[in-house]
């Protein structure tokens, strides 16, 4: 931020210092560029969505700003908004597509927009004009006033600070979280309730408004545009800016724009070699240096700096939590040749911890998925707090107050630890899109209680004093209290973990035992699926016992392990006097 | 020593899972590793056979250092492992999943043909279906196959990771007692296994493992009921 | 009347078919997607234009040469552009869509600088001729498709192979197709060397019918994609028939409309069949696992 002011402060002097009309023209240029390629970074670095065909956007924008302006003599002010929604209802039928495909669809299909726009707009000569474009784009102006030339300047600056300023609030905002989270870890983002669908679509409205913005403004300056301005090479500039730049790096774009800006100025006479140099410097990035200048400076910087301390974030109190009843009613769940679970019944009462126990393969964690949607299920019903939610969707059903863990643990490793828990609450925020973005009061005070829970949550776990360390650096083990964590900030009515005792140490066992029987207090109910016999005994109430997906046994877990089917099936070879210890225990 | 591991250390990305863990084989010998889930079972073996990078320490095969060596290597050597969960091909029939366990063997077409003919005299539901692919086979059927594709290629050692996962008694049964045949034809075999008192029962050799660590090992009979073996199911 | 749209489906959907193939070659064992592969196909075409043109080598000599050519570039754009992203920890993301882009670019816009960017004309082999005969086809055409549907026959033949079974075994189960002593790098480098042969092919066989020009690649990596998008990625059937349906789109179009809107509708058909079906038409569903 302080980076962006200085930036921008210097740039409103830049046009005293300069000579002529044609450095301004260049650095108007500039600011026009970086406006795109902020957004460009929002969807392509943040959002893990590369878009090929952001030049084809800018055309969009920059014709109807145009055609407006010039054959229906609309006012600047009144073309700026509708090039932007323009390009973000071109934006989000791209996006639509893409909702159920691999991210590479992606960029290909903005690759062939691209290419389609170039041909329409020769094409739709009667509304583009043809080969011979638009004409007599006029300055903005604001009653009898022009902005030209340094005004001009001036405005294009303003607009660029503006777009850093709602870009960067949002990325600051539980939306670049979950932007994060579907590039890096989507699985994360649908257990926390994002519908990441519409996080897409959204980047991607964004970011083509962005670009639309850029587009009106470029009409403006060039006065003159036809398709000849809008080549392939021009969405290859604004990826190749903000690759260069860094990639889901704040200030990426800015560092990218004005390497690339300064450089060439230098050097016109490279003009005829342009391409060459676009795509060598792509792949060398790629290849080398991935995240880009911002990211070689942050590793440089990064060396230096003294770790921060963590911040002694406010706390709040942890709320008491509705447990829901779970009724798991018939369901059956086939892969292939192998049923995984069979005509499994089971009813854990609200605010109980049950436990689902069996040998490796017998279906437990097939279970959890079936309850929590990330499975289809084939036959059956499941209903939580006596709503049926199957054929829900696993979206629908976290937001529903079903929250999970995984038996590996799901953290986005470039956030830090209580970012990933923040992420949980991602559904529990009413701050609009707008209110976010303009960063108002609302969004802030929400946004800071946000913050004090999930730092209480964190201190509930014992991982507060790693707050603001990055997620990638933290051991296994607390990785899956920091999943613990996220879960819990969602409030969920019911809470189902896989495994979080593998690979805990005696000492490390004992603390979890205790974090399970508090959150336990807290309301919710829980469902553990679990290893460890004597943590099973010790903390719930009901326990059901599953054998290559059949239910094998059912009840309290003292009656359970003394079960002579029990024994014989799954403990008798196995725990021994295991059974035994754990009732000692 | 046919296989020799000694202080090794690895896990994922800059994550240690295993802590200098030491461990031998000897020619046809059946050592079992036990130990809870999350002991890192399944990361030894994957460090062993050179999916995981080694971090540290040391692997020798018949005295040779093969700590860097790839899967493809240490599958040239004799040593195959079969991961956990039925890890087939399972869009590809079953005839296409025992070939591919020829793959880069270099026999002669014969003698293929002769392990072929042999693996479906013994694994007669392999050759009834055979033209089915692997995935619409049931879970028992798929661990047959397994272990009939480990036993046309004849490895010198076979590193089996929880082969009775989910399947009933019977099968499990079956599958042990191909197990042992194995052993009979002189192939040494590590099995990782969570049926403790079975594995226990047809191995020589104990290995229990937990967070990462051996914790202790012995002729696999004595350890039976031993305080250790508790230890490590109460951990 | 109709019968000469037909033709033209027929012709130019061949071609597309086979730049689809060529991609799913590539995507089945390292799931990744070469953005150079429409500028291969086109350097082909041009390639053999040239060497003719200029040579004056015998016409299945140019063509092998060509293939040659553009197979060692395809290995080198694994060996450059790919397989240092791939062998990133957790595969380096989406990092090859760039990278192969770049590649793309420097390939065509080397080629805009030498050989500029008039269409070369690219003869049909002898004894064949492009001129029209008796129902409005001319023999290249009749062998075009032929030839099309021999080379897709002999890939999947390849792939019942134990070669080629492995490689479709890593696309299913990396870690397991490691552990039976498949390599995946070298499979995938070999998937990039035969795909190199296919594009070549694919850009001599476009070459009499399309202009050879440097344009080519671009529209050609659109339509590869919408072929292969549309049949199902990794279904060669499923790409020879959308591969068709979208090449008689176009030429409806072209009739019915003007040839400028082609490119539109056919990309506005795969992105709403894509909306409906989004595995493509004989494309198989994925259930990804926790």
């Amino acid at each position: 931020m302080r980076w962006m002011i200085a930036v921008t402060a210097v740039a409103a002097l830049l046009p005293f210092g300069l000579s002529g009309e044609y450095a301004l023209l260049v650095a108007t240029q500039l600011w026009v560029f970086y406006m795109v390629v902020v957004g460009l970074n929002l969807l392509t670095g943040y959002g893990g969505q590369t878009s090929i065909g952001h030049g084809a956007l800018v055309a969009v924008g920059a014709y109807v700003a145009a055609i407006g302006m010039v054959d229906y003599k609309l006012s600047f002010w009144l073309a700026l908004p509708l090039a932007m929604l323009g390009t973000g209802a071109a934006g989000a039928l791209m996006a639509l597509p893409t909702f159920r495909l691999s991210t590479w669809y992606f960029a290909l299909i903005t690759l062939g927009f691209a290419r389609v726009i170039s041909g329409l707009l020769v094409e739709l000569e009667p509304i583009t004009h043809g080969f011979s474009g638009v004409i007599g784009v006029p300055m903005p102006r604001v009653g009898g006033y022009e902005f030209s030339g340094r005004a001009f300047y001036w405005l294009v600056l303003a607009l660029a600070f503006l777009a850093y300023l709602v870009t960067s609030n949002l990325i600051g905002s539980r939306y670049g979280r979950a932007l994060m989270a579907l590039r890096d870890n989507p699985l994360a983002g649908i257990g926390a309730g994002i519908s990441l669908g519409r996080l897409k679509i959204m980047a991607f409205v964004y970011s083509a408004a962005l670009a639309g913005a850029g587009g009106a403004m470029f009409a403006v300056q060039k006065t003159v545009i036809t398709p000849e301005d809008f080549t392939t090479d021009l969405s290859i500039f604004f990826l190749l800016v903000v690759v260069l730049g860094g990639l889901g790096r704040r200030h990426g774009p800015l560092i990218g724009a004005l390497a690339f800006f300064l450089l060439p100025e230098l050097l016109t006479d490279l003009q005829k070699w342009r391409m060459l140099i676009y795509g060598a410097g792509l792949l060398l990035l790629t290849i080398y240096a991935p995240d880009g200048i911002a990211g070689a400076l942050e590793g440089w910087f990064g060396r230096f700096r003294p770790r921060k301390a963590a911040a002694s974030a406010p706390v709040s109190a942890l709320p008491q939590l509705a447990g829901a009843e779970l009724a798991v009613a018939a369901v059956t769940k086939t892969f292939g040749g192998v049923t995984a679970v069979a005509d499994l019944s089971l009813q854990v009462p609200a605010g109980t911890v049950h436990a689902v126990v069996g040998p490796n393969g017998s279906g437990k964690t097939t279970l959890l998925n079936l309850i929590t949607g990330f499975y289809p299920v084939d036959g059956g019903r499941i209903l939580v707090a006596g709503t049926d939610v199957v054929g829900r969707g696993a979206t629908a059903i976290a937001r529903g107050g079903v929250r999970r863990t995984f038996q590996t643990p799901k953290l986005i490793p470039g956030l830090s630890v209580i970012e990933n828990v923040m992420l949980g609450a991602f559904t529990a925020e009413t701050a609009s899109l707008a209110e976010v973005a303009l960063n108002l009061p609302r969004a802030r005070r929400e946004a800071a209680e946000r913050r004090a829970e999930a730092m209480s949550y964190l201190r509930f776990v014992g991982l507060d004093v790693r707050a603001d360390d990055p997620a990638g650096d933290i051991p296994h083990g607390q990785q899956r209290l920091i999943e613990i964590a996220r879960a819990l900030v969602g409030r969920p009515s019911l809470l189902l973990l896989d495994e979080p005792a593998a690979g805990l140490s005696l000492a490390e066992l004992d603390g979890l035992c205790a974090l399970i029987k508090a959150i336990a207090a807290l309301g919710t109910t829980v469902v553990i699926v679990e290893h460890h016999l004597d943590l099973v005994a010790s903390l719930a109430q009901s326990v059901t016992v599953l054998d290559r997906g059949h239910l094998l046994a059912a009840g309290t877990p003292e009656a359970v392990f003394r079960d002579p089917g029990v024994i014989a099936a799954y403990m008798g070879a196995r725990a021994l006097s295991g059974t035994e210890a754990s009732h000692a225990a | 020593m046919l296989l020799e591991v000694d202080g090794l250390v690895s896990g994922y990305g800059k994550v240690a899972i295993l802590d200098r863990v030491a461990l031998t084989v000897a020619p046809g010998e059946l050592v079992a590793i036990v130990g809870g889930n999350g002991a890192g079972k399944s990361t030894l073996l994957r460090t062993i056979s050179g999916l995981l990078p080694v971090m540290a320490g040391t692997i020798r095969w018949e005295g040779r250092d093969v700590t860097r060596a790839s899967p493809r290597t240490m599958l040239a050597f004799g040593l195959l492992h079969i991961a956990e969960g039925r890890r087939l091909f399972r869009q590809q029939s079953v005839q296409s999943n025992l070939d591919l366990a020829f793959y880069g063997a270099g026999l002669s077409r014969e003698e293929e043909r002769r392990r072929i003919d042999d693996a479906f005299a013994r694994f007669p539901i392999l050759h009834e279906k055979r033209g089915e692919p692997a995935g619409a086979l049931s879970g028992g059927q798929q661990q047959i196959l397994t272990v009939a594709q480990a036993w046309l290629r004849r490895p010198r050692l076979l590193m089996l990771d929880e082969p009775s996962l989910g399947l009933a008694p019977v099968i499990v049964d079956q599958v042990l007692d191909l197990v042992l045949r194995l052993r009979s034809e002189g192939c040494a075999i590590i099995l990782v296994e969570q049926l403790v008192e079975r594995a226990m029962e047809i191995a020589d050799t104990a290995y229990v493992m937990q967070n990462g660590r051996i914790m202790g090992s012995g002729p696999a009979r004595e350890m039976i009921g031993s305080e250790l073996l508790q230890h490590a199911y109460l951990a | 009347m109709y019968l000469d749209v037909l033709v033209q489906a027929l012709t130019a959907g061949s071609i597309y078919a086979l730049v689809g193939v060529s991609v799913n070659v590539i995507y089945r064992p390292t799931n990744t997607f070469n953005l150079a592969q429409g500028n291969l196909v086109m350097l082909g075409a041009i390639l053999c234009a040239t060497i003719l043109g200029q040579l004056k080598l015998p016409w299945y000599l140019a063509a092998g040469i060509t293939v040659v050519v553009i197979s060692g570039i395809a290995w080198l754009t694994h060996l450059v552009a790919v397989a240092p992203i791939l062998s990133r920890p957790g595969g380096g993301g989406h990092g090859w869509l760039v990278s192969t882009l770049a590649v793309g670019i420097l390939i065509e816009d080397a080629v805009g600088k030498i050989v500029g960017p008039d269409p070369q004309r690219l003869p049909p082999p002898p004894p064949l001729s492009t001129e029209l005969g008796a129902l409005g086809v001319s023999s290249y055409q009749v062998a075009l498709v032929a030839g099309v549907v021999a080379i897709v026959a002999a890939l999947e033949i390849f792939y019942r192979s134990r070669t080629g079974r492995a490689i479709l075994a890593i696309a299913e189960d990396r870690d397991a197709s490691l552990l039976w002593g498949i390599d995946p790098t070298r499979l995938a480098r070999m998937s990039f060397v035969l795909s190199g042969v296919v594009a070549a092919l694919a850009g001599i066989l476009a070459g009499p019918v399309f202009y050879a020009s440097v344009g080519l690649g671009g529209s050609l990596l659109i339509k590869g994609f919408e072929a292969a998008a549309a049949g199902g990625i990794g279904s060669n059937r499923g790409v020879i028939l959308a591969g068709f349906f979208i090449a008689l789109l176009d030429a409806i179009t072209a009739r019915a409309l003007a040839p400028g809107y082609q490119d539109a509708v056919s990309f506005v058909a795969v992105l709403l069949l894509l909306l409906v079906r989004p595995q493509g038409l004989m494309g198989r569903t994925n259930l990804r696992t926790v």
